[in-house]
């Protein structure tokens, strides 16, 4: 609480005027370091990322989440289904084609192994079409659109048995095949930077120090055009062509370095040098060319090795070409690291998402231009421009316009940016607007999509227009529109055609059909089960036509009712039940109906929170109500329980169980269990102290409880080592050497090897006919093989006679004899006759020494020789 | 990974001595980490009888590259490039220590023969090329790989451009045996096939039932070949015989795909497979059949072997493998975080 007199300072007007400078500090900061929006996140990890000419963005995830790619909408943030994908797209290379297309490279059949396969996408028909196989298969591949509207394919591991495929390939567009560079064979690292430099050819600008050009006429042919001042290799740092001919490679290498450098390949001698260093060294962070020519770098991690997550750089960057100087800007929410993407947006903001670590989320960037005052706007702009051609771009802005910009749409994945670049096109103010000048040239622009964004002169973009710069002038336009059901559902999967071109609806029912012929065209909508529907569009050259929303009517429709239930065929509520583009929820009762189905068999789906999906067909009947087989929907986890016990059958406490999604320890009669496990194959691991690790694969299944037991055995070890004759050092052969559990002969080289023995400290003896049995001790380690070398001795024995002066018996004397070719000890007393006799002992030399109370004790040295008595004489 | 056989017969002999002493399914093997030259990536791919093995090592993205010879005594040791180049990479050791791989120089790359007398040597190509690679050498000193668009062999300083398939444009030797026998993959109009080239005729082993293409990685004195069948990346590991044609080694359980890379004159075969646990190196045998080799090894806990590419008649056997905070071998490797892309680690399987 506080005190009285601040209550009354802090009135309603006093909090209003704080929440006003709040605000005030916010924006003066977000104008000098821009802001982040909330963490918001996605269905799936965005780690192949492209900016499609209707805006949109396409994602690929990984592994087999890959074979779904997603559209997502930055102006809803809602995400689609895209068309399904032939195989998994994780780890390919793809680059926007001139028609706005997706050429996709390789992709992923294991880590390390690539397929052979390409493909493009097409945004417009939401369809994958299989061009020729490439030369082998490429994972991590790069992808390069050139002048003339083909696509450069280079390096991508083929298996994890051979280096990336040297050999680079141009997909030729208009024949449809692949041209071979045989003279430009050549071993690169994976996802190659590369650039189409404004002489034409692809200029490769890491990761390897040595960067060159790649002459892609011909059979083609590499040149050395200089290296790097970075000493290291900046693997996993990002390259970016921020002007016409000019290229920065910023960070990476481990561990990671700050350091960033360019090149201007418009120099008759290019070479690299330093520009100014970030203020953070990053690796596996993403760099990215904005509206005004700055560079934003976000991510990455400043410590060394993969994907360091205990040192992640949360502040972001933003380098200034004009200055060379970078800037920290505001902090992201998240790890960045590896497999995140950055994309710059047609709005001017810019897109980061991904990362293994911080996983399905993104942010948004909003630079500070956009905190710099109002935003110049384009009222109107074509679709498509020629290479040198001149075109209104009208905005009401035009007196304050300094700068156009273009930038290519990105396609990136990786750290690795495939699509972008960034260049400035001249322009005139005229009535309405400017007179901007487009490229003359494709080696400066390749054809395809391009931002046009317009800057005034305080540096604030307008929202961009996406353009489409061609080689020729354009004869067609592109139709989108929806196609739903006569009940408004959207419908997904349905054929859309018009004057020869066609498209599929994605899931929510949109369609963009491209290459539509200018004019009236009759457009058509069909799919399985429902009426065909039609009606005549316009389309606009160039232009992007918006048509009515193409309802279908089902062919005779009816009704079909159910239940959804779980495996104890308990009633599940609120499951998803879905039919032909339509679905409802489940009743309290599990129970639901669907009407105005097609006539005819339908697949039935049903989907549940904590539910593995499925499906039934039924039979619809036209005017009916059909009731389909019941939907049994099965747990998505299973549990496991079982018991750990030791080889003697006694329960084992403490036991550590574990498996990829937790572990735990077992009670004190041995029993663990995991409950929700996800359903499939897992690996248990049971270990404890002193006893030998062991796992078992086990099949969880939906809503069951599997057993696991284990039986843990001590773990042994190996003892070898060579028995020897300790005063020769000749070997021992056939000499038995055992321990508690077992026993074994020694070779012909006196060597021998006693496996499985019991961990801890063991007795192992070793004896052989003529020598002394000895015991020594090894220490034996789990898994290990302990050393033991045991040298035996050849033995004799020692009688010692003790008498008085008067020749009669000393009894009772105590004897010691010491010494030994094995240093040995033994001792006793003489006998009523004065006589001690000795045990077999080791040969050598030996002090015997005989005390007798009242008398001066005695001593002498005696040799012991094999198999012989030696007699040692003692007077009192 | 060559043992001396101067005849088919005394290869057989071999083989039976090799097959009596083969390991049983107890078997276990000790991990021995190879380490790196630079970076922390390295990949192996072959060894020889000696235990010598060869790869390359680098950073993860492959730049730095360089060819390593690792021997038990000194360890790892970078074989460097030839002039002007950045990457090189060695992929076959004999038993006299001659290693073989390629190398780039400043505007091409060249295959390479290393000895430890005669250092990096550029071997050449063949006239109208400009490009060379060589992934193997018998103990004759007989190395194969491809020049330009062609497979070739090099023998006693002389390169031969052995063609390839009827009406191919493209082939590659990936191995020869000590009977001068060569297996690789050329293409053809129906697709890439594996092919066997010996007594200077061309072979077509053909594919698995139902695949398009087919690439041989490998030969055994005995004349059996290993390799891969393929059919829109449906990758599945074959091995060959002259008597049982190509046959499927199958896969590890919950996986589909699989390569075999490497074997021994004893039958056993190594490379990868996928499996419920994610990319796993195995070790199969006709007696065994295909087994994880992450089970059979010691080692750390967290270390995940994800490929085995040679194994000799001894039994030690080469792989690579991911050793990262956090790995663990008991998990499926399929969307951890570590496995994916990270450095990998070159280790010698040594039999216990």
């Amino acid at each position: 609480m506080f005190p009285g007199c601040c209550r009354a300072l802090l009135s309603y007007r006093s909090w209003r005027l704080i929440v006003a400078v709040l605000v005030l500090a916010c924006c003066a900061r977000a104008q000098t370091t821009g802001q982040w929006s909330a963490l918001q996140t996605l269905p799936y990890i965005p780690i192949h990322t492209t900016l499609l000419p209707n805006g949109k963005v396409l994602f690929f995830s990984y592994y087999s989440d890959s074979l779904y790619p997603r559209v997502w909408d930055p102006a809803t943030n809602s995400v689609t289904a895209a068309a399904i994908a032939p195989f998994e797209l994780f780890c390919s290379g793809h680059t926007l084609m001139a028609d706005g297309r997706l050429f996709i490279a390789g992709g992923h059949i294991a880590d390390y192994t690539g397929y052979p396969q390409a493909l493009i996408y097409d945004p417009g028909g939401n369809s994958f079409t299989a061009v020729p196989d490439m030369n082998a298969g490429r994972w991590y591949p790069t992808n390069t659109l050139l002048p003339n509207g083909d696509v450069l394919v280079v390096s991508g591991d083929m298996t994890s048995n051979t280096s990336p495929n040297p050999l680079a390939q141009v997909y030729q567009v208009s024949t449809n095949s692949w041209r071979d560079l045989t003279t430009a064979q050549l071993q690169t690292p994976l996802y190659p930077a590369m650039f189409v430099a404004p002489n034409g050819k692809v200029f490769n600008a890491g990761p390897s120090r040595t960067t060159r050009y790649l002459d892609i006429s011909g059979t083609g042919a590499w040149t050395v055009v200089g290296s790097m001042q970075f000493s290291g290799t900046r693997d996993y740092g990002p390259g970016v062509m921020y002007d016409v001919g000019k290229v920065l490679m910023v960070g990476g290498s481990d561990p990671p370095t700050n350091t960033a450098e360019i090149i201007n390949l418009n120099s008759s001698t290019p070479a690299w040098t330093y520009t100014g260093a970030m203020n953070y060294a990053r690796r596996q962070h993403s760099a990215v060319a904005l509206p005004d020519g700055k560079v934003f770098v976000a991510g990455g991690s400043s410590g060394a090795g993969f994907d360091n997550s205990s040192t992640p750089v949360y502040p972001t960057e933003m380098w200034d070409p004009a200055t060379g100087q970078w800037t920290v800007m505001a902090s992201i929410g998240a790890f960045r690291g590896y497999h995140s993407t950055l994309l710059l947006l047609p709005d001017g903001r810019v897109f980061s998402g991904g990362g293994n670590v911080a996983g399905p989320t993104y942010q948004i960037f909003s630079p500070p231009y956009l905190f710099a005052g109002a935003r110049p706007t384009i009222s109107s702009a074509p679709n498509t421009a020629r290479y040198g051609q001149t075109v209104l771009i009208g905005t009401p802005n035009a007196t304050s316009i300094s700068k156009v910009t273009l930038l290519a749409l990105g396609s990136t994945t990786h750290t690795l940016e495939q699509n972008q670049r960034f260049m400035r096109v001249s322009f005139t103010q005229t009535t309405g607007g400017l007179n901007v000048t487009f490229p003359a040239s494709p080696n400066v622009a390749p054809p395809g999509y391009y931002m046009l964004f317009l800057l005034n002169t305080a540096g604030v973009p307008s929202v961009a227009k996406i353009i489409q710069i061609t080689a020729s002038a354009p004869t067609s336009g592109t139709v989108t529109g929806t196609v739903t059901n006569s009940s408004g559902a959207a419908l997904g999967g349905a054929t859309v055609t018009a004057g020869g071109a066609s498209a599929t609806t994605f899931s929510n029912g949109t369609y963009n059909l491209t290459n539509v012929p200018s004019g009236t065209v009759t457009l058509s909508a069909s799919l399985a089960g429902y009426q065909n529907a039609s009606r005549s569009v316009t389309v606009a050259t160039g232009a992007t036509t918006s048509a009515p929303t193409l309802a279908l009517a089902p062919i005779n429709p009816g009704a079909v009712t159910g239940t959804v239930k779980n495996s104890a065929a308990a009633a599940i509520s609120g499951a998803t039940v879905t039919a032909a583009g339509q679905s409802t929820k489940t009743s309290s009762l599990g129970s639901y109906t669907l009407a105005n189905l097609p006539a005819g068999a339908i697949t039935l789906a049903a989907s549940a929170v904590g539910y593995t999906a499925s499906s039934v067909q039924a039979n619809v009947t036209a005017g009916a109500t059909t009731t389909a087989p019941a939907i049994t929907l099965v747990a998505n986890f299973g549990a496991v329980s079982g018991t750990v016990r030791n080889a003697a059958g006694t329960a084992i406490a403490g036991a550590s169980v574990s498996y990829g999604g937790g572990s735990t320890t077992t009670n004190t009669s041995g029993v663990f269990s995991f409950a929700k496990v996800p359903v499939g194959t897992i690996q248990l691991v049971a270990s404890a102290t002193g006893y030998t690790t062991q796992s078992q694969n086990v099949t969880i299944s939906g809503g069951v409880t599997s057993t696991a037991n284990f039986t843990l055995s001590a773990p042994t070890g190996t003892v070898t080592g060579r028995v020897t004759n300790v005063s020769t050092g000749g070997a021992i052969a056939n000499a038995t050497v055992r321990w508690s559990g077992g026993s074994t002969l020694t070779s012909s080289t006196g060597t021998y090897s006693l496996r499985n023995v019991t961990t801890g400290s063991q007795s192992i003896t070793a004896s052989a006919t003529g020598y002394l049995t000895r015991t020594l001790k090894a220490n034996v380690i789990g898994g290990a093989t302990t050393t033991l070398n045991i040298p035996l001795a050849t033995a004799g024995k020692i009688t010692v006679r003790a008498t008085f002066a008067n020749g009669t018996a000393v009894s009772g004397a105590t004897v010691t004899v010491k010494g030994g070719v094995i240093a040995t000890t033994v001792s006793g007393t003489t006998n009523t006759s004065g006589y001690y006799y000795s045990p077999w002992i080791p040969i050598g030399s030996y002090t015997i020494t005989v005390a007798k109370s009242g008398y001066v004790t005695r001593s002498k040295t005696a040799t012991v020789s094999t198999g012989a008595t030696t007699t040692v004489t003692f007077g009192f | 990974m060559r043992t001396r056989c101067v005849s088919v017969e005394r290869c057989l002999l071999l083989m039976v001595i090799a097959c009596l002493a083969a390991p049983a399914l107890a078997q276990t093997y000790v991990a021995v980490n190879l380490g790196t030259l630079r970076g922390g990536s390295a990949r192996v791919h072959q060894l020889n009888e000696n235990g010598e093995v060869v790869g390359g090592s680098g950073f993860v993205y492959g730049a730095g590259r360089h060819a390593f010879l690792w021997r038990r005594a000194g360890g790892m040791r970078d074989l460097g490039t030839l002039p002007g180049g950045d990457i090189s990479e060695a992929f076959s050791i004999n038993n006299a220590g001659q290693v073989v791989g390629t190398s780039n120089t400043g505007s091409s790359m060249r295959a390479f023969l290393w000895s430890e007398s005669g250092g990096l040597r550029d071997l050449g190509t063949i006239a109208g090329a400009n490009s060379s690679q060589a992934y193997g050498i018998n103990d004759s000193g007989q190395i194969v790989g491809n020049s330009g668009t062609r497979a070739v062999v090099w023998s006693n300083g002389t390169v031969q451009d052995i063609g390839g398939l009827p009406n191919s444009t493209w082939s590659e030797a990936r191995a020869i045996n000590n009977l001068g026998q060569v297996v690789g993959f050329s293409n053809t109009p129906q697709g890439p096939r594996a092919f066997l080239w010996s007594g200077g005729a061309f072979r077509n082993l053909g594919t698995l039932p139902g695949d398009s293409a087919s690439r041989a990685n490998f030969i055994d004195d005995t004349g059996r070949v290993v390799g891969a069948s393929e059919q829109n990346g449906n990758v599945r590991a074959f091995l060959w015989t002259e008597t049982t044609g190509m046959q499927p080694l199958g896969s590890l359980p919950g996986g589909t795909y699989s390569e075999a890379f490497g074997m021994n004159n004893a039958g056993q075969v190594v490379g990868q497979s996928g499996s419920s646990l994610g990319t796993r190196a195995f070790l199969w045998s006709a007696s065994t059949g295909m087994v994880d080799l992450n089970t059979i090894v010691t080692g750390p806990p967290n270390l995940v072997l994800t490929g085995a590419f040679g194994i000799n008649v001894k039994g030690a056997i080469i792989a690579f493998g991911i050793l990262e905070t956090g790995t663990n071998r008991n998990q499926e490797t399929r969307g951890d975080i570590h496995i994916h892309q990270a450095g990998t680690r070159a280790f010698l399987l040594m039999p216990q």
